[in-house]
């Protein structure tokens, strides 16, 4: 037993666990852009609890209480089967994507273990045969995260974007 | 009996037929409600193949002339097919279908052996040509038991002589190939043929005909169908040649076997057709017309123009407002002098200037003669007894208050039944409306009614080019429809003419002509009635001669191009989808939308109309409406506060009588008149759409009945609830999405989703529905529920991924929920919306074109009212297959950008559209098809003019 056990908790106690949960969760989100950016893909489900929900959808669905999803998972097996078409199936033009995650924001820590968060996302698509990045998606995350095996899992993520316009295609998740 | 073994059972047509080779016998199988029938696959009119026509109501009828024959029993059943069509009897053994070539599926039916009353009265028939023998034909099918004489000037038996400009010319017929009744059956018929005989004189006191024999024959009554003859050179001609009878053709077929130049006098439909038989045999041909247009006493300038475009297509030269002064031999051929001094050297020159009525006879009688012989519709003369038929009679109804003569085939058919009937004492029946065909330079050309020279033209497609059409109007009234090279519309057009609809239903692309402008017709002229706002043609729009099997680029990359879309397509006779009712359901709702590129409103007003109008502010332009949605009591303009209600009237006008009496708006401005353009409306199962023409047919009229029950098998009735939306700008033109969804091909090919999960394999149950007119367009299939693929076929398709198992398969079920076969269908509602009903993920996706190279596509997803929230999550899961990112969605995002971006980077190609050469246009059955893109593509030309 150490001493700081038996502290009353400080003020800046619970600015510390703030911290250090939004660091945490930065964290977490800077490994997830890695997976999608850099790879490899199948690490990317792994982020998600196992009943988890994932959509991306746009700002004019959301703000409508809509449900569409231009993505829509329900459960770490739609996650993988996403994964495997996009290896394995799907046609598309080769590109590049990188993520700029930002403004994140511990919103609720629930009394159940849900911690309720936000944060800001820039994407940047980069095809080969294009000399620019182009903005693909600008939007925010609104994700639920639950704890498993000590480690931030998603239980659920809503990508919302702003650009309610799509240019051609979505390929990889977000 | 012998069974020979014909086809497969699974290559037959469920309500179609197929064409097989049986021992050398070419035989038509079809498969009619369970039952298979056989008959020869040769049309007894002329050379066709009954298994590229059309089967209805128990009839095959033939792709050429429409002629029908019953199925079950080969009976000839309209014009112009006379004679029975073989049928054979057929049965199915296992998978094979066995046909017995030596017995026919039904007995024909026993020559009626009633005892006919004995019947002492004569008949006679002058003339032995199409008219008389028919009448023959039909006097005795009406059970007329007396005598039937026929006095036959030429020494043959009665032949057809449409041929003799056709086939006989280019040596594929003889004589044997012509008969209008074969010698058998003017035995059985009991017709006394009296060929090389000619009548001398009538005589109506005694009712006798004085016969060259020296005979005198008395009648009952007396028929004249003496036909006509070649009309001559004013001024004779050395060695000119017309071609009247067999003898004629078969001696200009024989000078064409060793001319170089064949130089034709006369440029109407037989020098045109002697001209495409030169041309067809490598001969230099000039024709020459004495008046500035061809047939331009008949024929509206436009449809001479039409046919002669056409000769000039295939090389034909044309002297036209040229007379000829003189024709004289010489030891190098035949020389022409013209009026105007020039002249021409020919190895053959035939005069092709009309024909003259053989009414000497009738005239010597008493009768009354104007050209031709005067009858009435029931074909009689002024003497009661006395009748005439063909091409020596006048039609009985006055044609732009004239008489003429119809010398045509199908007349000389017609009036020789009505004549047979009216000997006969029996009332007449229905006149058909007269139709005339005719072969030149590879088209099959139809006309169904009477054109006239003063008529005014409309015409879609390119003038004189395969598959044009032209509908000529006269006193209001459409009076003719000629097409050129397209039996299929013909059929149709026929059809509605005959019923007397409007033959212009479906023909979106008709154009009036306007005379003085369309002079030269050229290729050009036609696109000079672009509207203004387009800008010039910066070069030609010339089609591949090839046809529809290429799509140029510039159809999908040109600005000039696209310009005339908006105008005649998005602008023009067109339901353009706008949006869903559920999306306005209270009053004050509304939407921003669009109809092609161009903004507008939708509207829920205080009545509960819909409304839709331009987004554009009748004072300074604004785009005044910018929400996407939301709910207003009325509309303004934040520039200047213009108000608009929600019917876009103009309800408001700030400082409109100025202030202090100063400035405002002048005191004649009429607010009715400011106000956004108002589009039509209409709606069907909740789907709103709107059109710039106020006069648009109803909806279902414009999908036509199969496009309308797959439309209304998705919009069943259940009341809609929106899920949410998507929008992409896709870099492509708009058109190539709607080929996308018109290309069952590549649907087996690029999405493996489809593939492996049994949606759509070839094989399959499926079919590529296209409307009438060719714009809409369903694919449909069933979903399997375990693929079975050929090891053959998957060889072919690279997307098949063998042994691919989904962890989480429960998105693709399928739980049945329409009123269709189908489990999957996608339709293109031209021109702007697709509907998408991929098993339970429902969408409508509006295209919205910007420009040539681009397009937004607005997705809209759907479920029904009483849909439980599994279902709707179902529908939710279900709908990772379709949008921007759905698993076969992104693929034709991107395949459409790799096609533009193709166009781009190597400009100035054509697309290959050729597969399934067996359906030239229209539906489809099978995946391997691109009939249902050409089928597009030859509405969009009519519609543009190119």
């Amino acid at each position: 037993m150490t001493i700081t056990s038996l502290k009353t908790p400080s003020k800046s106690d619970e600015m510390l666990d703030r911290l250090l949960l939004r660091q945490e969760i930065e964290e977490f989100n800077a490994a997830y852009a890695e997976a999608l950016d850099n790879g490899p893909l199948s690490d990317w489900p792994d982020f998600f609890a196992e009943e988890a929900l994932y959509v991306i959808t746009a700002r004019e669905n959301h703000n409508a209480g809509l449900p569409v999803g231009l993505v829509y998972c329900e459960g770490k097996g739609m996650l993988r089967d996403r994964i495997f078409a996009i290896e394995n199936t799907a046609m598309f033009a080769p590109r590049y994507m990188r993520h700029f995650i930002a403004n994140t924001r511990v919103v609720e820590n629930r009394a159940n273990g849900e911690i309720v968060a936000t944060a800001n996302y820039l994407l940047l698509q980069t095809l080969f045969d294009r000399p620019e990045a182009k903005l693909h998606q600008v939007g925010t995350y609104y994700d639920v995260f639950v704890r498993g095996d000590g480690a931030l899992k998603l239980k659920e993520r809503r990508a919302v974007y702003d650009n309610l316009l799509i240019d051609n295609s979505v390929v990889y998740p977000v | 009996m012998s069974w020979l073994r014909a086809a497969s059972f699974r290559d037959l047509k469920e309500g179609g037929v197929i064409g097989v080779d049986v021992a050398g016998t070419p035989v038509a199988l079809y498969f009619l409600d369970g039952e298979i029938l056989a008959t020869h696959n040769i049309c007894t009119h002329q050379f066709a193949f009954l298994s590229d026509g059309y089967v209805e109501d128990g009839c095959i009828e033939c792709p050429l002339h429409q002629g029908q024959f019953d199925i079950r029993t080969g009976e000839a059943q309209c014009a112009p097919v006379t004679g029975r069509l073989a049928t054979y009897a057929v049965k199915r053994e296992g998978d094979d279908i066995l046909v017995d070539l030596d017995t026919a599926a039904i007995a024909p039916a026993p020559e009626q052996a009633v005892a006919a009353a004995p019947d002492d009265r004569c008949f006679v028939i002058l003339g032995g040509g199409q008219a008389g023998c028919r009448a023959a034909q039909h006097l005795r099918g009406e059970g007329f038991a007396g005598r039937i004489v026929m006095i036959a000037e030429e020494m043959h038996p009665p032949y057809e002589r449409p041929p003799l400009s056709k086939d006989i010319l280019l040596g594929k017929a003889v004589l044997a190939d012509c008969h209008v009744l074969k010698p058998a059956e003017f035995a059985a018929l009991d017709i006394d043929l009296r060929t090389g005989t000619r009548a001398g004189a009538i005589d109506r006191t005694d009712k006798t005909v004085h016969l060259s024999t020296g005979e005198s024959l008395p009648y009952d009554r007396l028929l004249i169908a003496t036909g006509a003859r070649a009309r001559r050179l004013p001024g004779g001609g050395e060695g000119v040649m017309y071609l009247r009878s067999l003898e004629d053709a078969q001696g200009i077929g024989t000078a064409l076997k060793t001319a170089r130049h064949v130089a034709v006098i006369g440029g109407g439909f037989i020098g045109l057709e002697i001209a495409s038989v030169a041309r067809a045999r490598g001969i230099a041909v000039t024709v020459i017309e004495r008046e500035p247009a061809l047939m331009s006493r008949i024929l509206p300038a436009a449809l001479g123009q039409a046919f002669q475009n056409l000769a000039e297509s295939k090389g034909v030269a044309f002297r036209l407002n040229t007379g000829v002064s003189a024709i004289r031999r010489n030891g190098v051929g035949t020389r022409i002098a013209f009026t105007d001094g020039s002249e021409i050297i020919a190895d053959l020159v035939v005069a092709g200037i009309g024909a003259v009525a053989n009414t000497e006879l009738a005239e010597a009688a008493g009768l009354t003669v104007a050209g031709g012989i005067l009858i009435d519709e029931s074909c009689r003369s002024s003497d009661p007894d006395i009748f005439a038929a063909g091409d020596c009679a006048l039609y009985p109804h006055p044609v732009g208050g004239a008489r003429i003569r119809l010398e045509s085939w199908a007349n000389a058919e017609a009036q020789g039944r009505a004549a047979a009937l009216a000997m006969l004492g029996r009332p007449a029946q229905p006149a058909e409306q007269p139709w005339f065909w005719t072969d030149q330079f590879g088209l099959n050309i139809q006309m169904v009614g009477i054109p006239q020279a003063g008529d005014r033209v409309a015409v879609q497609g390119e003038i004189g080019q395969p598959e044009s059409v032209y509908l000529t109007e006269r006193d209001g009234r459409i009076a003719s429809a000629i097409i050129f090279g397209d039996a299929q519309t013909f059929r149709i057009a026929r059809r509605r003419f005959e019923a007397g609809e409007d033959p212009s239903i479906g023909l979106t692309g008709l154009r009036w002509l306007d005379e003085k402008k369309e002079s030269s017709m050229g290729y050009e002229r036609s696109l000079e009635s672009v509207p203004e706002s387009a800008e010039k043609p910066a070069k030609d729009y010339v089609w591949p001669a090839d046809g529809l099997t290429r799509v140029p680029d510039w159809v999908y990359t040109d600005d000039h191009i696209y310009g005339l879309e908006v105008e005649k397509i998005f602008k023009g006779r067109t339901w353009n989808y706008v949006g869903l009712e559920a999306e306005i359901p209270n009053t004050g709702d509304y939407l921003r939308s669009y109809v092609g590129p161009i903004p507008v409103v939708v509207s829920r007003d205080e009545q509960g109309g819909i409304n839709v109008f331009e987004n554009r502010c009748s004072h300074r332009a604004a785009e005044f409406c910018r929400e996407l949605r939301g709910n207003a009591t009325e509309f303004v303009c934040p520039y200047h506060q213009w108000t608009y209600d929600l019917q876009g009237n103009l309800a408001g006008i700030p400082f409109r009588r100025g202030v202090d009496g100063k400035g405002g708006m002048p005191k004649d401005f009429n607010q009715a008149d400011h106000r956004p353009r108002k589009l039509s409306v209409t709606t069907r199962g909740g789907v709103i759409f709107a059109s710039y023409a106020d006069d648009m047919e109803p909806f279902d009229t414009y999908l036509g009945p199969e496009m309308t029950r797959e439309f209304d098998a998705t919009f069943d009735g259940r009341k809609l609830v929106i899920l949410g939306y998507y929008r992409n700008t896709l870099p492509g033109n708009w058109k190539l999405y709607h080929e996308n969804l018109k290309d069952p091909y590549h649907a087996t090919l690029l999405h493996t989703f489809l593939v492996t999960f049994g949606l759509l394999v070839a094989g399959n149950k499926s079919l590529m529905l296209c409307d009438e007119s060719g714009r809409h367009g369903a694919m449909c299939s069933a979903k399997s529920e375990k693929t079975v693929v050929s090891d053959d076929s998957k060889k072919e398709m690279r997307a098949y991924k063998e042994g691919m198992v989904l962890e989480e398969p429960r998105f693709m079920d399928f739980k049945p929920e329409f009123d269709s076969p189908w489990s999957v269908t996608m339709s293109t509602i031209w021109p702007n919306l697709i509907v998408q009903r991929e098993m339970n993920t429902l969408g409508v996706r509006h295209i919205v074109p910007e420009g040539p190279n681009q397009f937004t596509m607005i997705w809209t997803m759907f479920g029904f009212e009483g849909d439980d929230e599994e279902m709707t999550r179902h529908r939710l899961r279900q709908g990772n297959l379709m949008g921007p990112a759905g698993f076969l969605g992104l693929e034709d995002n991107e395949a459409i950008k790799f096609v533009q971006d193709g166009m781009k980077n190597v400009p100035n190609g054509q697309h290959l559209v050729a597969l399934d050469p067996g359906t030239p246009a229209g539906t489809a059955d099978t995946l391997i098809s691109e009939s249902a893109i050409r089928a597009m593509y030859k509405h969009w030309r009519g519609v543009i003019g190119v």
